[in-house]
């Protein structure tokens, strides 16, 4: 489709600088003789350098002992320092480490099981149980984390929570699991999961329907049962958007959602919730006294610069197995 | 579709015309005449012709609009001032702060000005010395730094200047925690109150075990608090130290409590009372008072920390509790309880040196801490808001309208509600409240005696430099994440064992514990050495 769009426009252009050509050379080679374009663009454009590029001066707050008194320009130039009190720092291993799991964990559970999600809704025949199991399972991503995070802490209480309740059916001692530390990692995931499934599967579904009725038809004349026609047929079609939203999560990391760590973290299970995010802002925001905003930049510009690494290992990883990438 | 437009554009630059006016008549303010102020103290009024003054000041959720409240209309009516407030929500406080200084017209910053802060205004030349300004024209504040030389002290920078009005308080409620113990329980049970720290126990084991509430069922919960909160400071100062983060010691040397053999026999007795049960062991999954004041308000709770008891037991049980006072034990004979070190705080105003009207604010200032500033900044009027009980002014009464809760209606009349500061919050006047809950508080400070052993931790005072609050920022949250992680383990611990201590203090050394200690003394000596 876009591809499409550009070479039209590309033909009706070059028509143009054929006419103009001969007046002015100057102006066509900048471009300007499809001004209507660049207007067109204009306000693209201004967003993009107003509010992404030229706000990107305040990284260098990251090499700063920031004060707000003193401001951006003014403030001493300390170099590598915020930096290497992260590093230095003792809890550097734990948060990163508690970083990457979460990460690394809900990663392939939340590419795969909105997928799996997506195959059974695709084969359900009524419409209107389709639409009603969509609808409930996409429900919950408009809940609010905190509303989420508190639903947690009810279900999983020692003395009256539904969790509990049910572990004692099995003889399980009951505890208050949003305070064990060991539980921090699958409560997290789990109750993501339970949000974002529906939602995520939206996107395979509708990429499943696109998926050509001659090929199934085709394949049931072959002989091939539901297994088989998901394996050969639906999952190949919807390979090329996993793949790119996989690409994509892998750009993000680093950026663990922090509000959910920062909600479901309590002096117990500090140890497994302290994500580089929530250190970040302890450190910055929420000091009491001093307030580092130097060092939160500083972990801020960490985290893209991993961020962008990963994403392009990905990327290129993609390329090498021949699949779909992202350019 | 041409006219819409044409009408937008119209709409848009009268807009933008709109502005710019705004902004020229903002510029444009009276010149200042100085004839205007009226120099005379003993005039209660300042300016001849009203005046507008510009102040900067933090705004709480539970403040109605600084413009609405009872104490700055009155004030507007008795010295001819009219404040316009620029308000900065609390929350974003520091940033907002930060950037309204591109503001020229402010005049003044009222409340929340940090020492360090201070200093490094004072050192961009943007705040204004009041030193002299006082001395002319502020008797009032004038008396009491003279009656206290603690203020002078507190609120003089390094280069000799005052910039600031010290925020006062003289009510001993306000000055520390307060840790209630159930009366009624000990009576009977026929105990005494404890004095040290194995006394306490065995008041403890009685209240679990001899149902003191006398209701037939051992529901008793002996010692409950919201995450140890101040409990943990009511049980190490029993060891020795007031309070389990950074402390000087009586030879002025600072030490870091958590790393102290003191610390370790806190750890071992909490260990103690939480696996025998004698501490709530929903200890730490409790956030707020609410959850306490559940159990609270069933009478099943013998010891805790609050800010009032009624709080957390409701007036049922209010008069049954009193202050637990301070603790000794084997290794500690000496009683002694956290002092908030709030007595003088230098954060009340600072004045900018580009506003034309400092001695118009001195004054300003200076009549919140008259007798009649004073009534007015705490409970507002008296006839209105609050009336004297008899002839001889020895108790007052609060009136709060039907259904409005007392701090909601005191934020309708000053500022000082959910801020923790106000000029002069003066126990001659707020002691003699007559309303029951608040006489309880006082009466349980005054039979624990905390006045008495208050010692002060780490002195707010000390100031950092630039670098070094740099540096402590993230040793801080390392240690602090650190000590808090590991209480928690280490008293809910079946099997605690010294290793268990010996390994945190060994991750503490690994977190630069040395360094952070170190800072806080460099900074103590340089505080003492002024």
């Amino acid at each position: 489709m876009e591809n499409e769009s550009t070479r039209a426009v590309t033909v009706v252009g070059e028509k143009a600088a054929k006419r103009l050509r001969r007046r002015r050379s100057a102006v066509s080679k900048l471009g300007l003789r499809h001004w209507q374009l660049w207007l067109l663009i204009l306000p693209g454009l201004v967003y993009l350098v107003l509010f992404c590029y030229l706000p990107m001066y305040g990284v260098i707050v990251a090499f700063e002992n920031y004060s707000p008194i003193l401001g951006v320009f003014g403030s001493p130039w300390v170099g590598w320092t915020n930096f290497r009190s992260l590093f230095n720092s003792y809890w550097f291993e734990i948060m990163l480490v508690n970083t990457l799991e979460l990460s690394l964990y809900s990663l392939p559970v939340n590419t795969i099981f909105p997928i799996v999600l997506a195959f059974l809704i695709n084969e359900v025949r009524h419409s209107w149980f389709k639409k009603s199991v969509q609808t409930i399972s996409y429900a919950p991503y408009f809940v609010s984390v905190i509303v989420t995070v508190g639903m947690c802490y009810t279900f999983t209480d020692a003395g009256y929570g539904v969790v509990n309740k049910l572990f004692g059916l099995f003889g399980v001692e009951a505890k208050d699991w949003m305070y064990e530390p060991a539980a921090f990692n699958f409560i997290y995931i789990l109750s993501g999961l339970w949000q974002g499934c529906g939602w995520w599967a939206i996107i395979y579904v509708a990429a499943l329907s696109s998926v050509d009725p001659a090929l199934h038809e085709a394949a049931t004349i072959d002989g091939a049962g539901r297994f088989k026609r998901i394996w050969h047929i639906n999952l190949p079609a919807i390979l090329p958007t996993a793949i790119i939203l996989f690409i994509m999560a892998m750009g993000g990391i680093m950026n663990v959602g922090f509000e959910k760590a920062f909600l479901m973290q309590n002096s117990s299970n500090l140890v497994a919730s302290e994500i580089i995010a929530t250190y970040a802002y302890k450190v910055s925001i929420a000091a009491t006294g001093y307030k580092n905003y130097g060092f939160g930049a500083a972990v801020g510009l960490f985290n893209s610069v991993i961020n962008i690494v990963l994403l392009l290992a990905a990327n290129f990883g993609a390329k090498l197995l021949g699949k779909e990438s992202l350019w | 579709m041409k006219r819409t437009i044409r009408l937008l554009c119209v709409l848009l630059s009268l807009v933008l015309a709109g502005c710019v006016l705004a902004a020229c008549g903002d510029k444009g303010r009276g010149k200042y005449d100085p004839d205007n102020f009226i120099a005379d103290t003993s005039n209660p009024q300042i300016v001849k012709e009203k005046i507008t003054i510009k102040m900067f000041v933090p705004k709480h959720s539970l403040h109605s609009s600084y413009a609405d409240m009872r104490l700055f209309k009155e004030m507007e009516a008795i010295t001819n001032i009219h404040v316009e407030f620029v308000e900065a929500n609390t929350e974003s406080y520091a940033e907002l702060r930060a950037t309204s200084w591109e503001d020229t017209s402010i005049d003044a910053y009222l409340f929340w000005n940090d020492l360090s802060e201070q200093t490094t205004y004072a050192s961009l030349g943007m705040i204004q010395p009041i030193g002299e300004y006082i001395d002319q024209y502020a008797p009032n504040y004038k008396a009491l730094m003279d009656a206290d030389p603690e203020i002078e002290k507190r609120t003089t920078l390094d280069d000799g200047k005052i910039y600031s009005f010290a925020s006062l308080n003289t009510v001993p409620r306000d000055l520390t925690f307060k840790q209630f113990i159930n009366q009624e329980w000990l009576d009977n049970l026929d105990l005494d109150m404890p004095e040290t720290i194995d006394e306490f126990y065995n008041v403890l084991v009685a209240f679990k075990t001899q149902d003191p509430n006398g209701n037939g069922f051992a529901d008793e919960i002996p010692l409950s608090s919201v995450g140890l909160n101040q409990t943990r400071n009511f049980l190490m100062s029993a060891f020795g130290y007031v309070s389990t983060g950074i402390e000087v010691g009586a030879d002025g040397k600072v030490v870091f409590v958590p790393t102290t053999e003191n610390y370790w026999e806190y750890i071992q007795f909490a260990n103690k009372l939480y696996n025998e049960g004698l501490l709530d062991p929903d200890v730490f999954s409790m956030n707020a008072d609410k959850d306490l004041a559940q159990k609270g308000s069933q009478g099943i709770v013998g010891c805790f920390d609050g800010g009032a008891a009624y709080l957390i037991v409701g007036n049922t049980y209010d008069a049954q509790y009193t202050g637990l006072n301070p603790l000794t034990s084997s290794i500690n004979s000496q009683k002694m309880w956290l002092s908030f070190d709030n007595e003088v705080s230098p954060d009340t105003i600072v004045i900018r040196s580009t506003s034309p009207y400092v001695k118009e604010i001195v004054r300003w200032v200076d009549f919140l801490y008259s007798e009649l500033g004073t009534q007015l900044e705490s409970f507002g009027k008296e006839g209105v808001d609050w009336s004297w009980d008899d002839e001889e002014h020895t108790s007052w009464t609060f009136h709060v309208p039907e259904g409005m809760d007392i701090e909601e209606y005191r934020g309708t009349i000053t500022p000082n509600v959910g801020l923790g500061t106000i000029p002069y919050w003066d126990g001659d006047f707020v002691l003699k409240d007559s309303t029951v809950q608040v006489q309880n508080i006082n009466k349980a400070v005054d039979e624990a005696g905390y006045m008495d052993y208050l010692k002060v931790s780490y002195p707010n005072s000390v100031t950092f430099t630039a670098e070094e609050a740099a540096e402590l920022s993230t040793l801080e949250t390392d240690i602090n994440n650190l000590v808090e992680s590991r209480e928690v383990t280490m008293i809910a611990k079946e099997d605690l064992t010294r290793a268990d201590f010996e390994k945190f203090v060994s991750d503490l050394k690994a977190a630069r514990v040395d360094r952070y200690v170190e800072l806080h003394q460099i900074a103590y000596d340089r505080y003492m050495a002024d």
